[in-house]
This record gives C-alpha cells, sequence and structure tokens, in this order.
C-alpha cells in the first residue's frame, strides 16, 4: 500500500515510438512538498515522461498513482482532474486576456447553482480569488487589469502557476522555467517554488541547469535513454557526478578526434549588424574549420547564422566568401554562394513529412536533375549512394520520412545539404532531440565534411557539444559578440558566463 | 513515359493512383454500372460522348486547381474568369478580329487574371480566400456590367466553333485538348521541379523556403496557370454555345474543388493525384447526366451531388485511417 504522503507514484513505465525506447520501465515516487529534479540528455525520455504525466502520450506500459489511487491518464483533461499540472516553457496563456481572465479559463464561475455556458460570470469572486492565489500563495503583486501579453515573460509564469494552483493541481511540473529569466526573476521563482512546498505542493522540475537543480530540489533523478539510472537525494551529488550519470561516461568517445583546420579563411565576416538583432560581428572561418556559436536564446546567434543564408539579411559589414565579397540577400543567392543551413525546427522546418526519404535528399538539389524533365533514374542514384555513406537507416529511397527515427531524418537533412555541394555549412542545433547514438553518428559526418575542406558553424545550446565538437566557439551576448573561445580551453562555466555578461578577461572579439 | 523506372515510382509521386485516388476510381466505375443497368440508354456511345463533353469544362480547370490545392491554396474565382474570358473571346469575334487572336487575348486575360491573384496572395500575403473571392465577385459583376445581363450570341465563325464542336478523327475537340492538358499538367506535376516545388509549399511552407525555393514565384505560376486553363475551358464553352452566358461557370469553382479533393488530393496540401482529379471531374458529369436520364427532379440533383462530395470525402478519410493502422 502507498504511503499516505505519496503524491505521485509511477511504476514501469514504457513508451516506444516507432523503433525508438523513448521510455523503458521507469518508476519514481514524489511526496507531499517535495521537490523533484528531472534530469537527463535532450532525448532521454524527460519529455516523455511529462507528456505522459500531461495527458498528451499514452505510456504503453506500467501504472501512475495518484495519492495512492491509480489514475488512467488517456488525455489532458485527465491529468487536469488527477491534479496535476505543467507549467510550459513556451507558454501557454491568451495574451489578450487579462490575468483573472487566464487564472480561470475553462474554469469560469458563473452565477446559479448549475450554471450554463451562457450564465453571466461573477467577475468580483473570480478577481478576489486569482487576487488570493497571487498575494497570499504566491506572494507577488500583478497587475490584474493588464493584458498578459504586455506582462513580462516572469509574470506571465506566474500567472501559469497561479492557474495551475486554481485548478487544484497539487503536482506542478516545470519544464525550463529559468530559462528565459532574469537572476531577480530566477530568485523570486525559486521563492515561490519554496511557498509552493510550504503548502504540500509538489513540484517536478526539468531542467539542463544542473548546479540549480540541486540547489532548488529536494531529490534528482536522472533519464539516459529512456531509463532511470539514478535517484538520489541531491544533497549526495554533485554537478559532475550527474553530468557522469546523464551521459554514461562516454564523454570521450560521443565526439570524433579533431582535425587541425586549414590556415585559408573560407568565410570571413567583417562588421555585420542588424538593428535589434547583432552588432558589429567579425569572425574568419577557415577551411575544415568548425566554428561554434553559443549564446543564449535571443543573443543574435539565430539571426545572425540565417543571415549568413540570407534569410533574413543584414544592414550592414561584407562577408567575404574564400576571399571574394559577396551579397547575400536571398537564400537562392546564398545557395549560389556555396552556403548550406539545416534549421534546428525539423518537423517544422526541415521534412517534407508525407514524402519519400529520396524526395526529402535531393529537395534542395533539384536543378542539378536536369533542366525542365527531372533525371529521376539519377536522383535514385544519388539517394542510395547517400542513405548508404551516411547509414541512414530506412527501407530505401521510398519510404516515407515520417517514418524515420529523428536521428535519421536528421541525416537525411544533412544530406540534402551536403549534396548541394556546399563550400560553408551552417547547423542549428543539429543533434537536438535525437538519441545519443545517432548523434555521435551526427558528429562523424560533421568532421568528415570539415576533413573535406568545408567550413562549419555551429549553433549550438549545448556547451558540451560546442567544446567536443569545435575547433573554436564564438559566444554572443546580447547581439555582440561577447568573445571567441579555443575550445581546448573553454570550458562550460566559461561560455556560460560570456553568454551572461559581456566582458571576461580580455578575450573580447576576434 | 518512364512511368515504370523505379526512380519514378519510388520516390512516391502520385504515379500510381493510391488512397483517395482508387476509392474515386472503384466508385466511379460503380457507378457507371449500376447507371448502365438501370437505363439502357446512358451506356450508349452518344450518351458516353455528352458526359465527357459535360465534364471538360470543369475537368480542364480541375487540373490547374489540383495544383493550387496541393499548394495548400484555394482559387475560387476560376468560374467568373471562365465566363468573363469567354465573354472576351466572343466580343472580339463579334467586333471582327481573327478568331485565333481573339481565343489568344481570352487565353492572356485568364493568364492575367490568375497573375493578380498570385500576386495578392504571395507578394502582398492576402489570404487567398479572400483574394479569389473579391476576383470572383469583381469579375463576374464587369460581365453584368458589360452584358447587362444579355449573352452575346452569334459567333457563326467556323473556325472558332471548331474549338468547342470540332472533332479530330472521333474524338471531340474540347476532349482531345482535355487529354493534351491533363497530360502536360501530369508531365509539370510528377516529372520537373516546378511540380516538386509545387508539392513542397503545400507540404511544408517553410522548410520549402529553407531548400531555396522561391515560394511567391511559383504560387504565382501556379494561380497564372489556373486562370489560363480557366480561360481555356471559357473559349470551349463559348465556341460550344456559339454564346458568351453571362452566368456561365456559375458554381464551377464549387465543383472544381469537389472534382479535386474527391480525387484524392488534400485541402491540407503537399500530395496531388491528377488522375484522381480527372476521375473526379467525370464523376460529377457521371452523376448529373445518370440523374438526367434517370427522370430525377432537378432540385433533388443538388442534394445527391453533396452527398456524394460528404460520401467521397469520408471514405477516403477513412481508408486513410485504415491504411495507417
Amino acid at each position: 500500500m502507498a504511503k499516505p504522503e505519496q503524491a505521485l507514484k509511477i511504476t514501469g513505465v514504457g513508451k516506444r515510438f516507432g523503433a525508438t525506447n523513448a521510455l523503458f520501465n521507469v518508476s519514481m515516487n514524489l511526496a507531499k512538498g517535495e521537490v523533484l529534479g528531472l534530469v537527463g540528455e535532450n532525448g532521454a525520455g524527460k519529455s516523455t515522461l511529462m507528456k505522459i504525466l500531461a495527458g498528451a502520450h499514452v505510456p504503453d506500459q506500467g501504472e501512475v498513482e495518484v495519492n495512492g489511487v491509480h489514475v488512467d491518464i488517456r488525455e489532458p483533461a485527465d491529468a487536469q482532474r488527477a491534479g496535476i499540472s505543467i507549467i510550459y516553457q513556451e507558454l501557454s496563456l491568451f495574451p489578450d486576456l487579462n490575468a483573472v481572465e487566464n487564472i480561470f479559463i475553462g474554469r469560469e464561475i458563473s452565477i446559479g447553482t448549475s450554471p450554463r455556458l451562457t450564465s453571466p460570470l461573477r467577475k468580483k469572486a473570480m478577481r478576489d480569488s486569482a487576487q488570493q492565489i497571487l498575494n497570499k500563495v504566491l506572494n507577488v503583486e500583478l497587475d490584474l487589469d493588464c493584458p498578459i501579453g504586455a506582462l513580462t515573460l516572469a509574470q506571465r509564469q506566474i500567472v501559469e502557476i497561479a492557474r495551475a494552483l486554481n485548478s487544484n493541481a497539487n503536482i506542478l511540473i516545470m519544464d525550463e522555467p529559468t530559462e528565459a529569466l532574469e537572476k531577480a526573476e530566477r530568485e523570486r521563482l525559486v521563492r515561490i517554488i519554496n511557498d509552493l512546498k510550504r503548502a504540500g505542493k509538489s513540484v517536478i522540475y526539468v531542467s539542463h541547469k544542473l548546479d540549480e537543480v540541486l540547489t532548488i530540489c529536494d531529490r534528482v533523478i536522472v533519464l539516459r535513454d529512456g531509463a532511470c539510472v539514478a535517484d538520489l537525494p541531491a544533497s549526495a551529488l554533485d554537478v559532475s557526478k550527474v553530468i557522469g550519470l546523464m551521459i554514461g561516461g562516454s564523454l570521450g568517445k560521443q565526439f570524433p578526434a579533431k582535425t587541425s583546420p586549414g590556415v585559408n579563411p573560407i568565410l570571413r565576416v567583417e562588421g555585420l549588424s542588424r538593428k535589434g538583432a547583432f552588432q558589429d560581428i567579425c569572425f574568419n572561418l577557415h577551411e575544415g574549420e568548425i566554428l561554434g556559436l553559443a549564446g543564449l536564446e535571443g543573443s543574435g546567434k539565430s539571426p545572425l547564422v540565417r543571415a549568413l543564408f540570407g534569410d533574413g539579411t543584414a544592414d550592414a559589414g561584407n562577408i567575404f566568401l574564400k576571399g571574394k565579397p559577396v551579397a547575400i540577400d536571398s537564400i537562392s543567392s546564398a545557395m549560389r554562394s556555396g552556403i548550406a543551413f539545416l534549421p534546428a525546427e525539423r518537423k517544422t522546418q526541415g521534412i517534407f513529412a508525407e514524402h519519400s526519404v529520396g524526395w526529402n535528399l535531393t529537395a534542395s538539389s533539384l536543378p542539378k536533375l536536369g533542366g525542365i524533365r527531372l533525371n529521376q533514374g539519377a536522383e535514385r542514384s544519388w539517394c542510395i549512394k547517400y542513405i548508404k555513406e551516411m547509414g541512414i537507416k530506412s527501407e530505401g529511397p521510398h519510404q516515407p520520412i515520417g517514418r524515420l527515427s529523428g536521428g535519421n531524418q536528421q541525416k537525411v537533412l544533412l544530406a540534402r545539404w551536403l549534396l548541394t555541394e556546399p563550400e560553408v555549412i551552417l547547423l542549428e542545433e543539429p543533434t537536438r532531440g535525437i538519441d545519443i547514438k545517432a548523434k555521435a553518428d551526427v558528429y562523424q559526418l560533421i568532421v568528415a565534411s570539415s576533413r573535406m575542406g568545408k567550413g562549419v558553424i555551429v549553433v549550438s545550446s549545448d556547451s558540451t557539444e560546442l567544446i567536443g565538437l569545435c575547433h573554436r566557439i564564438l559566444v554572443m551576448f546580447e547581439g555582440e559578440a561577447a568573445g571567441i573561445l579555443d575550445a581546448s580551453s573553454a570550458s562550460e562555466e566559461t561560455i556560460a558566463s560570456l553568454s551572461i555578461q559581456r566582458t571576461y578577461e580580455g578575450t573580447r572579439g576576434g | 513515359m518512364s512511368a515504370q523506372t523505379l526512380g519514378v515510382k519510388s520516390l512516391g509521386s502520385r504515379f500510381k493512383l493510391s488512397g483517395g485516388g482508387s476509392g474515386i476510381l472503384i466508385a466511379l466505375i460503380v457507378l457507371i454500372a449500376a447507371l448502365g443497368l438501370a437505363s439502357p440508354r446512358f451506356l450508349s456511345l452518344g450518351n458516353l460522348t455528352d458526359i465527357t463533353r459535360q465534364a471538360v469544362f470543369v475537368a480542364i480547370i480541375a487540373f490547374g486547381a489540383t495544383l493550387v490545392i496541393a499548394m495548400r491554396g484555394i482559387d475560387l474565382s476560376v468560374g467568373s474568369t471562365l465566363a468573363f474570358t469567354g465573354l472576351i473571346a466572343a466580343d472580339l469575334m463579334n467586333r471582327g478580329f481573327n478568331p485565333f487572336a481573339s481565343v489568344a487575348a481570352s487565353l492572356a486575360a485568364g493568364t492575367l487574371i490568375g497573375i493578380v491573384n498570385g500576386v495578392l496572395v504571395a507578394k502582398v500575403k492576402i489570404a487567398d480566400f479572400i483574394v479569389t473571392m473579391a476576383m470572383m465577385v469583381m469579375t463576374r459583376g464587369l460581365i453584368m456590367v458589360y452584358t447587362e445581363g444579355i449573352p452575346l450570341t452569334g459567333l457563326s465563325n467556323p473556325t472558332f466553333q471548331m474549338f468547342g464542336q470540332g472533332f479530330v478523327w472521333l474524338v471531340p475537340m474540347p476532349v482531345l485538348i482535355t487529354i493534351v492538358t491533363f497530360l502536360a499538367i501530369y508531365f509539370l506535376l510528377y516529372q520537373t521541379r516546378f511540380g516538386r516545388y509545387t508539392l513542397s509549399i503545400g507540404s511544408n511552407p517553410e522548410a520549402a523556403r529553407l531548400v531555396g525555393i522561391r515560394i511567391d514565384h511559383i504560387k504565382i505560376t501556379v494561380y497564372a496557370l489556373t486562370g489560363f486553363l480557366a480561360a481555356l475551358s471559357g473559349v470551349l464553352l463559348t465556341s460550344r454555345l456559339e454564346a458568351a452566358m453571362p452566368e456561365a461557370g456559375e458554381g464551377y469553382e464549387l465543383d472544381v474543388i469537389a472534382a479535386v479533393v474527391m480525387g484524392g488530393t488534400s485541402l491540407a496540401g503537399g500530395k496531388a493525384s491528377l488522375l484522381g482529379t480527372a476521375a473526379g471531374a467525370i464523376l460529377m458529369a457521371v452523376v448529373r447526366n445518370g440523374l438526367n436520364i434517370l427522370n430525377v427532379n432537378t432540385f433533388w440533383h443538388q442534394v445527391v451531388i453533396g452527398a456524394i462530395i460528404l460520401m467521397a470525402v469520408c471514405a477516403d478519410k477513412f481508408g486513410g485511417r485504415l491504411k495507417e493502422a
């Protein structure tokens, strides 16, 4: 029998997606008033586990108990009834409604004992109740009349927490809650979490920021490859131990050996600026070099790399390819200059899901297949060649790409761009959401292209990846280059501190 | 055609009818067989020729609309464009212009309407539904202003009549033109970069942009092509009737969309079945013709056609689900 203070108990939960085992026999407990940290690499199963609790995925096996009672969570409404609420990274509020309306959305108080959809609302009661939650439980002051869209991100997050509390949630799942917060806001959130704890609410805290997880949480669960590899009190752990558990001690093997880059710059960027996005960016990218691009969301790394691909152009500055100035004012001009770009969002910006592997593979190289009529025989032989060379696991060029695992889809997209025979390859989060084996393959492929003399720029929010893969790392802060680090001497700490402050021991510029 | 080379088939262009496409083909065969049993007159050569002649006006436009819909667009202006361009041809003929020049001007006008649609959708970025609806209403209004609602008749030029009424061997000219159009669009859709790009835009517009596809160019071209085909259909109809009717093509936009969707092309874009569209257009004509032959009250025709559209789309959806499972 479950102990009465147990808020949540998960036993043997598993979930498969096609060939990938996203989650395998995971069990965990969460006590009332406990803050549990959930950590793991991208693709380790954190989000699958959260989605199962939120009712977005139905597990293949396993049981979920809330307050000692078995619950069957098949859809989001079931999770809500069970008192489980997720505070999403992408806030799910209605920007045009005010705080009260947002807090009460879907559970409005109406006049009458059995109100209908058309019953008049009791606005005063809702307002008082919202005020009560915000002031008494969360201890924050908030403008209740202002549309949510005009509030800061941190304030909106608080409204979201208030909404969860108003829906009688006892278990709050926070997904990267501090990712976009300033220091003071982070501290306030930590205080709020402590208040929630005192009020007997349980929190599952999901984050990449391990030091934060270790200070905020009572206990930490580490997931790796869909399995729970550690369940320990936070006091028994430190950051390096957690990292070791997350990657299974295979950090060294994950990245291929680095080769030394050539001396000739293949891409030179001088004083590149776009108002409100990035200012005065200068760097050289050499033949065979892999340059990392680090920085927080909003630091300008993404607009910069997209500007190099002609997706939103720069207002000022020059770009030189192999010493010659080039005007990159559109995607097609960038492609003509030999620049390739792999976007971060594979599903929404990369694949043509209903079409075949072959179709996806050749999508940016069709002009090479003949003037009017496509040479589909040649197309097929290209596809077969690349599928083999890149180790893409598929039934062949005809298989719909949507049926492939994320890692294999990513390889197809990489092949799509290698097929254009680019000089410079821009990669945005090339290993986001793919499993560790596929990651290692993608790293191999990136290094292999660099060996062929191509210049590679990797934008990533994963510092370990940048250090392990790149030769140098350009760190951006508020649109400026905060510094260029040599990967051999860089650490996660130096990248992090450059990302959040401009000057760092004179490594400015580059 | 190299339909049999492995490359073509295996890359999953809709070379073979599948999903919705095969559904409609079966429905069509069953319907023809049933009507043949119900009325011997139905399967007579004369009647079948009538059906084909009926089907071509919708079919020609629907081939273009297949591209529009595969690109996640919609074009409601085709019926008005048909009438407008038919009127231009008729009016120029009546003013003594050479029939070929008149037809060329008519086709050019249709293309121009399509380009205006395309520019407003792709460059000005107004919703396609609104743009083409406004164009539909405006063009029809212009027709009424010019004709005051009275048909333009007296098109007795034999060269002009040939377009809609002529025969090549035993094949009626409009049918021949439809077949040629079908083959041309088929080639465009499945064998060229243009076709790939059109389907890519429908499948994932953002990904399409990021592989360097000039989305605006493709969109404008697709709308222009559809305008051109609406004009072609307008010329054939005017030549057939020897008159430009102000209300010609009314409701065609819906018949066209119905034919495309019944044929298995998804309104969500990304996939197209041109053979399915052809079958869809024929099915619409068969149903109308069958109802006439069976002496069904004309008011019931609309009810039956609406029901058939719903059934075809439901069958498609259901079939798709079965396949996924």
